[in-house]
């Protein structure tokens, strides 16, 4: 890999990786960074645009992008796994029920606390 | 690597076998014989190689403060993290990882980030690089050791197929029982299976069978089934079962630290069939 000259420090802040899971057990400090999180994407300070890395997930997309049948058949899998109606079947939209229904399935639960802090967020108004 | 430094991984899709006790006896068995050895743990979970070798209170309490650990060597940035420790403190980047224990074998311990690793190797690397970042280090790095052996998790993820991969040599430490005895034969097949879809050669080196009561019918048919089903594989000792084993362990030693005078007789056999199978294992990979 090219050495970009960081500081061990900041080659530190980059890999750490110790902490993450000790944050995800403690529930309670999870569910107030999701809520800090929806403020932030709420006041614009937190892009709404997410990207990803990856060759193999670059692909698939492309290939889904061309193929109009096939995406709508997997965006209509996707939104009767949430119990949803399946609407445009953009693939952004594909991609991001994609995501919930990975971790619905096997996301340690972070699901339903965003469930929860999304419930919460709506009885405060 | 020099040509004749062995690696061996212990891995079966199945916890409570006995896999990083066998890797601990195996690895002081080695170094009792004159060899160079390197443990490494990769069960982050249990990070039972450090308990076993009573070097758990020697590693930081907070695992931020434990960095660079095992987890770093897999990530992108370790290249530039070894040159900057070089460069810094003039210092080899793997002794920032090793521990030394009381049994002439150094440990790579188990660290926190192992647990996420699996993700983001899946998301930091295309194909068969997730697998591959392990043997990277090793190979770059890790070159003044006889012998590497490294515990892996009890399931297969992208951590433990970096293990296989870079050691090539599987030990599978088994449990009498009928669950077990299918577990090995489900193995066998995981790493055809590996082997046939990444074209990197990993065999299953020695099938180890512990906690054996001889005196059990259910461990002589055990036995029975495992020489026939795996002839070229089986261990020449299976490790008979001893309440010293674990008394050893809780104390943060092996079976090698113990006083001999201090062995019951079980846990004297113990100590010798892990003795005569580590360096039986050793010499087949080394021939």
């Amino acid at each position: 890999m090219t050495d970009d000259g960081k500081s061990l420090d900041e080659l530190k802040e980059e890999t750490q990786m110790g902490t993450r899971q000790t944050d995800a057990d403690v529930t309670p400090e999870f569910e107030d960074r999701l809520h800090d999180a929806f403020d932030a994407v709420e006041d614009g300070e937190v892009s709404k645009t997410i990207s990803t890395y990856g060759s193999d997930v670059a692909a698939l997309v492309a290939a889904l992008e061309a193929d109009d049948d096939r995406r709508e058949t997997v965006n209509t899998a996707l939104a009767e796994e949430l119990g949803e109606e399946p609407g445009d079947g953009t693939t952004t939209e594909l991609l991001r029920r994609a995501i919930r229904v990975g971790l619905r399935e096997a996301g340690d639960g972070v699901a339903d606390e965003v469930a929860e802090v999304k419930r919460e967020r709506a009885d405060s108004f | 690597m020099p040509p004749d430094t062995v690696r061996l991984a212990a891995y079966l899709d199945k916890g409570g076998t006995g896999k990083s006790t066998s890797v601990a006896h195996f690895a002081a068995a080695l170094a009792e014989a004159g060899h160079d050895v390197l443990a490494i743990d990769l069960a982050a979970k249990q990070g039972d190689l450090a308990k076993i070798f009573g070097v758990s209170d020697d590693l930081a309490d907070d695992p931020d403060d434990r960095w660079p650990n095992i987890a770093t060597t897999f990530q992108p940035e370790w290249d530039q993290v070894a040159t900057r420790i070089a460069d810094q403190f003039g210092s080899d980047p793997v002794d920032e990882l090793t521990v030394e224990t009381g049994e002439g074998v150094d440990l790579v311990p188990a660290h926190p980030g192992l647990d996420s690793l699996d993700v983001e190797l899946e998301t930091k690397y295309d194909g068969a690089e997730k697998y591959q970042q392990l043997d990277g280090f090793l190979t770059e790095y890790v070159s003044d050791y006889d012998a590497i052996l490294i515990d892996l998790p009890g399931a297969p993820n992208n951590v433990t197929f970096n293990g296989v991969w870079a050691a090539q040599h599987v030990v599978a430490p088994v449990r009498a029982g009928l669950l077990e005895a299918e577990q090995a034969e489900v193995l066998r097949r995981d790493l055809d299976d590996f082997e046939a879809d990444l074209g990197r050669t990993i065999e299953l080196s020695m099938v180890l069978p512990t906690m054996i009561d001889s005196r059990t019918n259910l461990s002589e048919e055990f036995l029975a089934h495992y020489e026939e089903h795996f002839p070229d594989a089986i261990a020449p000792e299976p490790i008979p079962d001893s309440q010293g084993i674990p008394n050893a362990t809780a104390e943060g030693r092996t079976l090698f630290a113990v006083e001999e005078d201090d062995l019951l007789t079980t846990a004297q056999r113990a100590k010798d069939a892990y003795r005569e199978d580590a360096l039986a294992v050793y010499n087949w990979i080394n021939d």
